[in-house]
């Protein structure tokens, strides 16, 4: 049977281990920052839209979703590791709210993905 | 609540990866825990023996299966999760080229080499514990190659999950032998001695099992806070509360129904063999719980 005495060592240590190990480790490469930024309103077309990382990354999808559906992208970096993705929309985009949907794949093996949104004003 | 909005985005290619990786889990833990429970004793009667074997051997081939079917569902994700990006020749190279695909390459390799402890223990005896065990190893560095434990101190952190992960397979990998023991108690075999056995070592991997679990899961979190903040910590109290049951009923066994199974009581048998599949019920829960924990969270991002 355990004591209460035992109870508050047992707590204690527990409490000690975690304290001791409370600094947080660096994680795998985390998104940093959009470009517009994410719920921004930018007046006509963005000269880029991208992401940056605190690592690299190896973009696999990028996806630009407005009112009129799919936008086409020029300059894409393609897979290669990068901490800065940037694409340049092909044409004007129209005044509307924008979706940026990505995947990617971090160095450490984990899949990421993410989205940001903003709006294009005229 | 984290957790919720963490599976707030969940598609269906993403339901299919959490459950293939979670049977790779159970397959793979179920191989390596079959080596090591047969290391743990290797006086089992002739057929548990060869059923402990059996059952790492099949357990391998089906976590091979499914570490190969994860590839495709991978490159498919990173294309947007549909079936003619799973199939995409730079997709596919875009995982092979990295952890993925070295976790793919030692974990089928480390599975195969498993399949050694399918050789008969008493022509050869050295062979098939030493490649069986070669393999249990390559299959623990697989899971080292993928995800936080790549970040520095990386001997400590892998170190810790390799611990943890040893522990675990033990422990999965005697279930369905001990469930084997406790409803045929075989002529000549001492099962309640093999069973009280396992109490004794399953007490002291139990411990390094937690202790190792917690260590690695205050380490990568750093504090208290995310653990109640982020989706990634609040999969993990539901784990260790799940975990918290699993004790609870190892403990019944070990203390309650292991010695009714001894003293030869009517019932018992049936009581310890319920306890054990229960607990079977709990891990395949636990493992569920970590292929989502691992596949939509993470100690960094929530």
């Amino acid at each position: 049977m355990m004591t209460i005495g035992n109870r508050n060592i047992l707590r204690s240590a527990l409490a000690a281990l975690l304290l001791a190990f409370a600094s947080p480790l660096l994680a795998h490469e985390g998104e940093m920052g959009q470009v517009p930024e994410d719920g921004s309103t930018v007046q006509g077309t963005p000269e880029e839209i991208g992401i940056h990382f605190d690592g690299a990354m190896r973009i696999t999808q990028f996806d630009v979703i407005g009112p009129q559906g799919r936008v086409s992208l020029e300059n894409e970096p393609g897979s290669d590791p990068t901490e800065e993705y940037h694409v340049r929309p092909a044409g004007d985009l129209e005044p509307g709210r924008y979706e940026v949907r990505w995947r990617g794949l971090a160095r450490d093996g984990h899949m990421m993905s993410g989205s940001f949104r903003f709006t294009v004003e005229d | 609540m984290a957790w919720l909005s963490a599976l707030a985005g969940v598609d269906a290619w993403t339901v299919a990866m959490m459950l293939v990786v979670a049977g790779f889990y159970a397959g793979a833990l179920l191989a390596a825990g079959a080596v090591l429970f047969r290391l743990a004793f290797p006086d089992l009667p002739d057929p548990d023996r060869r059923a402990a074997s059996r059952m790492g051997a099949i357990a391998a081939w089906v976590a091979i299966v499914l570490a190969l079917v994860q590839w495709p569902l991978q490159a498919g994700y990173l294309g947007g999760g549909n079936g003619a990006a799973a199939f995409d020749p730079m997709l596919l190279g875009v995982v092979f080229e990295g952890a993925q695909g070295t976790r793919l390459v030692l974990a089928v390799s480390g599975l195969l080499l498993v399949q050694a402890i399918l050789l008969d223990a008493r022509r050869l005896p050295g062979l098939g514990y030493g490649l069986s065990l070669a393999g249990v190893l390559l299959v623990m560095l697989a899971f080292v190659q993928v995800g936080h434990t790549v970040d520095e101190p990386r001997v400590l952190l892998g170190g810790l999950l390799v611990l943890h992960l040893l522990t675990a397979a033990f422990w999965v990998g005697s279930l369905w032998p001990l469930y084997r023991l406790a409803g045929h108690p075989p002529a000549g075999c001492d099962a309640a001695r093999i069973l009280a056995r396992f109490g004794q070592v399953a007490a002291f991997g139990v411990g390094l099992l937690v202790l190792a679990g917690v260590v690695l899961a205050a380490l990568l979190l750093g504090g208290v806070t995310p653990l109640l903040t982020t989706g990634y910590g609040q999969f993990l109290i539901g784990k260790v509360l799940i975990v918290g049951l699993l004790l609870l009923l190892a403990a019944a066994n070990k203390w309650r129904l292991v010695p009714a199974f001894e003293r030869g009581e009517p019932g018992a048998p049936g009581r310890l063999r319920r306890s054990i599949a229960l607990e079977g019920g709990l891990v395949g829960s636990i493992l569920l719980l970590t292929a989502v924990l691992t596949t939509v969270s993470s100690p960094a991002g929530g």
